[in-house]
């Protein structure tokens, strides 16, 4: 199985910290977001904070892939979160697409998924989301 | 209320991402994968709890135990046909009023707020961050832009529509309550019995 991101929603790390702060503020999500652009180091420092098992705030975003697979390595990725969303573009090219908290789900829960599946994934949160990847890297998950 | 777009994916990226590999997608097929993320602040807590009933959506919402709640009557949220009438509306202040004398009295005693929120009213304000996949938003403006939705919710899903056809006028033309999207009611004997009204209604909200 071979992943190849090709979409994802902007400001994913910015809009972890908002889905964050908006639980313990009186301030409106609007003014958190506003308050945290271009403010990277702020942004990284919530992040560091926050308890990764409270993973609703890891849901605010989508991470869409191209995936080339056969249909059983798609019926074990399917079983392994049933979260996932699949649509069949070619015999073996499909569009797969998850939220971060589903991503990192797989990567930590799920040790039998196919081969390239974890790596895909990996790539990508690397990319989008690099403090929280730092996090779940150095926990050693 | 404010309603504010902070994210989503534009269907144009993707579906040019798309042709660039050689593949193609109907539009039914790409809202399964676009997410659309919402702030929202200053409904009433009785709206967010029909809110979170759509399961497929994720959200964030500011607690009642980590947020003190002060001076919340001066923010509730008075439903329509409460402020429309003297008499209920007397009826609802004074509640309201009571309501925080409580809550403050409970805090002062030493109850924490997690504790002293069970007095809290329905129309105490609420923050929420909401996260739904545009499959998702056609199944909640189906159900809550009907007439018989509550006003608070109805008047949320009409923002929250107008919102999504000004980014995605095409993919959310079809999008409305479900008379409109599939042409019927499927409310039985509780139909509100304006079909024709509403449809018109949905064919330019957001569009003019």
């Amino acid at each position: 199985m071979k992943l190849k991101l090709v979409a994802c929603t902007p400001d994913v790390e910015e809009l972890i910290a908002t889905a964050a702060l908006t639980t313990a503020s009186r301030r409106t999500p609007q003014q958190i977001y506003e308050g945290l652009k271009e403010k990277k180091e702020r942004v990284q420092k919530i992040l560091k904070g926050i308890i990764l098992k409270h993973g609703t705030v890891l849901e605010h975003n989508r991470l869409v892939f191209l995936a080339e697979a056969d249909e059983h390595e798609i019926l074990s990725t399917l079983l392994a979160n049933r979260f996932f969303e699949v649509t069949r573009l070619g015999e073996r090219t499909w569009l797969l697409s998850c939220s971060l908290r589903i991503a990192l789900s797989v990567l930590m829960d799920s040790p039998d998924v196919p081969k390239g599946l974890r790596e895909g994934l990996s790539e990508a949160i690397k990319e989008v989301a690099p403090t929280i990847w730092e996090r779940v890297s150095r926990d050693g998950s | 209320m404010e309603v504010e777009l902070l994210a989503y994916i534009p269907s144009k990226l993707l579906a040019e991402a798309l042709e660039r590999e050689g593949f193609s997608i109907s539009e039914q097929d790409l809202l399964r994968h676009m997410a659309f993320v919402f702030a929202i602040s200053g409904i009433s807590r009785a709206c967010s709890h029909q809110l979170v009933r759509h399961r497929l959506a994720s959200f964030n919402q500011q607690s009642q135990r980590y947020v003190r709640m002060e001076n919340f009557a001066d923010a509730v949220i008075v439903p329509p046909s409460i402020s429309g009438d003297d008499g209920a509306e007397m009826v609802f202040r004074g509640l309201v009023r009571a309501a925080q004398y409580a809550y403050e009295r409970l805090l002062g005693l030493g109850i924490p707020e997690e504790d002293a929120r069970a007095v809290l009213p329905n129309a105490a304000p609420t923050n929420l961050v909401m996260t739904m996949t545009g499959s998702a938003l056609y199944h909640f403006f189906g159900l809550r832009c009907c007439n018989r939705a509550q006003a608070e919710i109805r008047e949320l899903a009409d923002r929250m529509l107008v919102i999504c056809r000004r980014v995605e006028p095409e993919l959310f033309r079809r999008a409305g309550p479900y008379c409109f999207q599939k042409g019927y009611c499927e409310e039985g004997r509780f139909s509100c019995g304006r079909i024709e009204e509403v449809r018109a209604k949905y064919e330019r909200l957001g569009y003019e």
